[in-house]
């Protein structure tokens, strides 16, 4: 038994391997103002997009690390590739990719995916998006949908409008570090009244070694529009760590809906330090569902500004952490207007020396009469090497509000595994089906071929978890 | 600015303390700890900005003024201190049972052992710049100890008034000491009378051996500008604190109360009730600290807002690495009875074993309007319904084991200061 344990719980990172492709431009190691300008001339940009990456970066200088959360400490960013461009085009047909990126999202799925029943899908290695394909009936509908360095210039108003709207600069330290050198990501459109049959996605991917993604993404989801978005990343090991940065910004307007779903599977060798904010307007609903399973450290706290009457924001997360893993996120839920309502699920379960922490934020400002929320965080933690906080801060500056926040930490109920095991269930089966109902209320929500592929990425790393 | 004013004012009363007649150990203890204190920062207290509020300048003035303590009291109490005059009136079957308690200066005289081992434990295990200047400031305070295996079944009622008009600082400690097996139980009072600039510092230190079990009801009825609370336990195994603190005071107030849960098995119940009012802002952090196997802690604070005041109730609870079979649970609930309060909810819980029960609970809520309508269709007036709504609500966090006439005195007060703000 232990032997197997030993064998089955040292089987590598399924999408840690890496291919050789040689970059076509890349500005090297480090960080300066030159690289700044380089990025910018490489990328033809206009001119006040440079002056915002350059004024991000003088702000980027001044900010310090967040004093909450993991040590960072050890994040090399003056040995950082800032960005990296693996190939010259864009392709409209996965046939045109070049056949290493290719093989590389082919044993991501990409495609596969694809050519089941998804809208869109687009695919960005490293800092570019090199493949991208929307269904044409989705252009006829007026749905934009593309990278975002296109966006800025075929739909320049559009972009300009909305663009660091909702995150600025002096958010964050590495929100600063993103405005600054943001390439890639994807731009969504959906104009008043449509809606997005299917779910569109876009695959995150990191293969060369010590490199910085700061995909920025930015979604318009117009008055009484409809869309589900759905994003996935991977990274192959290295002993040198990358980062990850992205920056996302979601309007959704007036009686428009909105759901942004995330599987977040990189290696153990990537920091994530991600923003992510959202606005909801008059009536409109934005949901996140957010699943974090690898990285070496993940910082990151979706938010919803519920900025209009009658708003709703929901997150629904799972987090798991296993063998030095740290994963620090949460949710914030910022009540700014009447009869606003939001709801915090957040699954979680360490394992093997893994630290899942939550840290939320749920504030009812002056003008949140009649608003409502709900926060419930539980957890499992499998193992005394294993590790949990619950920082939760709910600020009310309303009387006609109702909050209520609900929190539970412990190991496998025994009471459960006895039953189970007393019905003729090993122990590691009945362990593996009382994980896998702890996280169904976030399963179920996810499209079915990522329901799937979460379910075995779930029992693969819960395999040996017998304490 | 106000740090410089700070410092200065300080450092006086530092000076005019060393001049005192003291022995020489206690000296170096001031001094140490001084040394400390000017190392170290100020407690956090999350979401409340305290730190520019004027904590330890004191009023340059010395109005000295009798005032006839006991003529005042509406109960007697067994051991008052107001500014420097103590009095003692000690239950007879307390005394015969062996019950000891000493004045500060009392305790340099006759037990200077025992209070130098405990100023020493503190000092050591102060972390904080305000903790450290509480040693080194320390003025006048209470020490009291029960023998091993003495079980104490009356009150021990005590006031501390800080007579702020009259002392420029003002640095309180009282020390409780219950031996294994023992059993007692204490009202504190504490008060700063009358209202006044002068910013009050107090401290209660709790040690609580074997099988102890002790029941401290704290009444905070501060009127200083700013009032700065410490209460720290210390449990060994199998030992049991209940604590019922419930703050009325009419300034700005930081409380902060711990429970080191060290032995195995030991039991700690925090529960705090708070009513905020006018442009006050108490902030409140309040811990549970499990370090030992099978300990048990439970916190349940209950707050009410009105006018423009801040409430913040910050929860700790943390279970260190080791303490197996612990368990560990939170509630935070506040009412909000004004739009122009500001609340904050925020029940923390910090982990390092698995083998734990972990929980906690945070509502923010309005009055319940079934309830007041329930009152008023019985013919009640929408005022009194409301002010039998919210006592209701506060009086859930008053423990069932407390003495009958101890809790109605508590919600006494309690609609005093839902009346008078």
């Amino acid at each position: 038994m232990s032997e197997l344990e030993s064998i089955m719980t040292d089987e590598d990172y399924e999408y840690g391997f890496h291919d050789d492709v040689k970059p076509v431009f890349s500005t090297g190691r480090g960080l300066s103002e030159a690289v700044i300008r380089q990025i910018s001339a490489a990328k033809n940009e206009p001119a006040w997009m440079l002056t915002y990456r350059l004024a991000a970066y003088q702000t980027y200088l001044k900010m310090n690390e967040a004093n909450f959360g993991p040590d960072l400490s050890k994040l090399d960013l003056a040995n950082m590739k800032f960005y990296q461009k693996a190939t010259d085009k864009k392709y409209r047909d996965w046939e045109d990719v070049p056949a290493k990126i290719k093989t590389t999202f082919d044993r991501l799925g990409v495609p596969e995916a694809e050519r089941k029943y998804l809208a869109g899908s687009s695919a960005q290695y490293e800092s570019e998006v090199v493949y991208h394909n929307i269904q044409k009936q989705l252009a006829t509908m007026g749905i934009i949908f593309t990278d975002t360095d296109s966006a800025l210039k075929e739909y320049p108003e559009l972009f300009k409008k909305w663009f660091g709207k909702l995150v600025k600069p002096d958010n964050n330290k590495y929100a600063a570090l993103n405005s600054a050198v943001w390439s890639g990501g994807s731009f969504i459109y959906v104009p008043a009244g449509v809606t997005v049959p299917m779910p569109i996605q876009a695959y995150f991917r990191l293969n060369a070694e010590n490199t910085g993604q700061f995909e920025r993404t930015l979604i318009i989801v117009d008055e009484g529009a409809h869309l589900e978005y759905v994003e996935g990343c991977t990274a192959p090991q290295y002993d040198s760590d990358s980062l990850h940065a992205a920056v996302v910004e979601v309007n959704v307007l007036a009686n428009g809906y909105c759901r942004y779903t995330t599987i977040q599977n990189w290696s153990d060798n990537v920091y994530s330090l991600e923003t992510k904010r959202a606005q909801a307007l008059d009536n409109a609903i934005m949901e996140w569902v957010d699943g974090n399973l690898g990285s070496k450290v993940t910082m990151k706290y979706p938010s919803v500004y519920l900025n209009g009457y009658g708003a709703r924001g929901t997150m629904l997360s799972i987090a798991l952490a296993s063998n030095g893993i740290i994963s620090d996120t949460g949710a914030q839920m910022i009540h700014n207007a009447p009869n606003t309502s939001s709801s915090i699920v957040s699954k979680s379960i360490a394992r093997t020396g893994g630290s899942v922490n939550y840290r939320g934020n749920v504030k009812f400002a002056r003008n949140s009469a009649g608003s409502l929320a709900h926060v419930e965080c539980d957890t499992i933690i499998m193992d005394d090497q294993s590790k949990s906080d619950t920082i939760p801060y709910n600020e009310i500056l309303n009387s006609d509000v109702a909050m209520e926040h609900e929190a539970k930490v412990s190991k496998i109920s025994e009471d459960q595994l006895y039953y189970l095991m007393s019905r003729g269930i090993s122990q590691s089966k009945a362990t593996e089906m009382i994980v896998m109902s702890f996280v169904e209320p976030f399963t179920k929500e996810l499209p079915m071929e990522y329901a799937v592929e979460l379910n075995r990425l779930i029992a693969f790393e819960m395999e040996g978890s017998i304490g | 600015m106000v740090e410089k004013v700070e410092k200065q004012a300080l450092a006086t009363a530092m000076e005019r303390i060393l001049k005192q007649v003291e022995p020489q150990w206690l000296k170096e203890i001031r001094i140490q700890a001084w040394q400390r204190a000017n190392q170290l920062e100020l407690p956090r207290v999350d979401k409340i900005a305290y730190k520019d509020w004027p904590q330890f300048i004191t009023s340059k003035t010395i109005i000295k003024q009798q005032k006839d303590i006991d003529a005042q009291q509406q109960i007697e109490y067994q051991l008052s201190n107001y500014a420097d005059h103590y009095s003692k009136k000690l239950a007879k079957s307390m005394q015969e049972k062996g019950l000891k308690t000493y004045t500060f200066k009392e305790a340099i005289q006759l037990v200077p052992q025992i209070l130098k081992d405990q100023l020493i434990k503190m000092l050591k295990q102060a972390n904080t710049k305000t903790e450290a200047y509480q040693i080194a400031l320390m003025t006048s305070g209470w020490l009291i100890k029960v023998p091993d295996n003495v079980e104490i079944d009356e009150v021990l009622t005590i006031l501390t008034d800080q007579a702020s008009d009259q002392q420029t600082d003002y640095c309180n400690q009282t020390i409780v000491i219950l031996g294994k097996n023992s059993k007692l139980k204490i009202m504190h009072e504490i008060a700063s009378t009358p209202q006044s600039a002068s910013p009050t510092h107090i401290g209660v230190n709790i040690t609580l051996h074997a099988n102890a079990q002790l029941q401290y009801i704290g009444l905070d009825q501060l009127a200083s500008n700013f009032g700065y609370l410490k209460r720290t336990a210390h449990l060994a195994t199998a030992s049991q604190l209940n604590w019922q603190l419930v703050d009325l005071s009419k300034g700005n107030l930081i409380s902060e109360c711990t429970s080191h849960l060290i032995g195995a098995g030991s039991e700690s119940k925090i529960n705090v009730i708070s009513i905020t009012s006018q442009q006050q802002q108490h902030g409140f952090n309040t811990k549970l600290l499990n370090y030992g196997h099978h300990s048990k802690g439970e916190i349940n604070q209950r707050g009410v807002l009105l006018d423009a005041s801040k409430l913040v109730f910050n929860g700790i609870g943390k279970i260190y690495h080791g303490a197996h079979g612990t368990y560990a649970n939170q509630e935070n609930r506040l009412m909000m009875l004004s739009s122009h309060a500001s609340g904050d909810a925020n029940p923390i819980l910090l982990i390092e074993e698995n083998d734990v029960v972990a929980g906690h609970a945070a509502s923010v809520g309005q009055i319940d309007k079934q309830q007041l309508y329930y009152l008023m269709s019985r013919g009640l007036s929408k005022a009194m319904a409301q002010k039998l709504v919210v006592t209701g609500f506060l009086s859930k966090t008053i423990d069932s084991s407390i003495d009958q006439a101890l809790a109605q005195r508590i919600l006494g007060k309690i609609e005093e200061k839902l009346v008078n703000g």
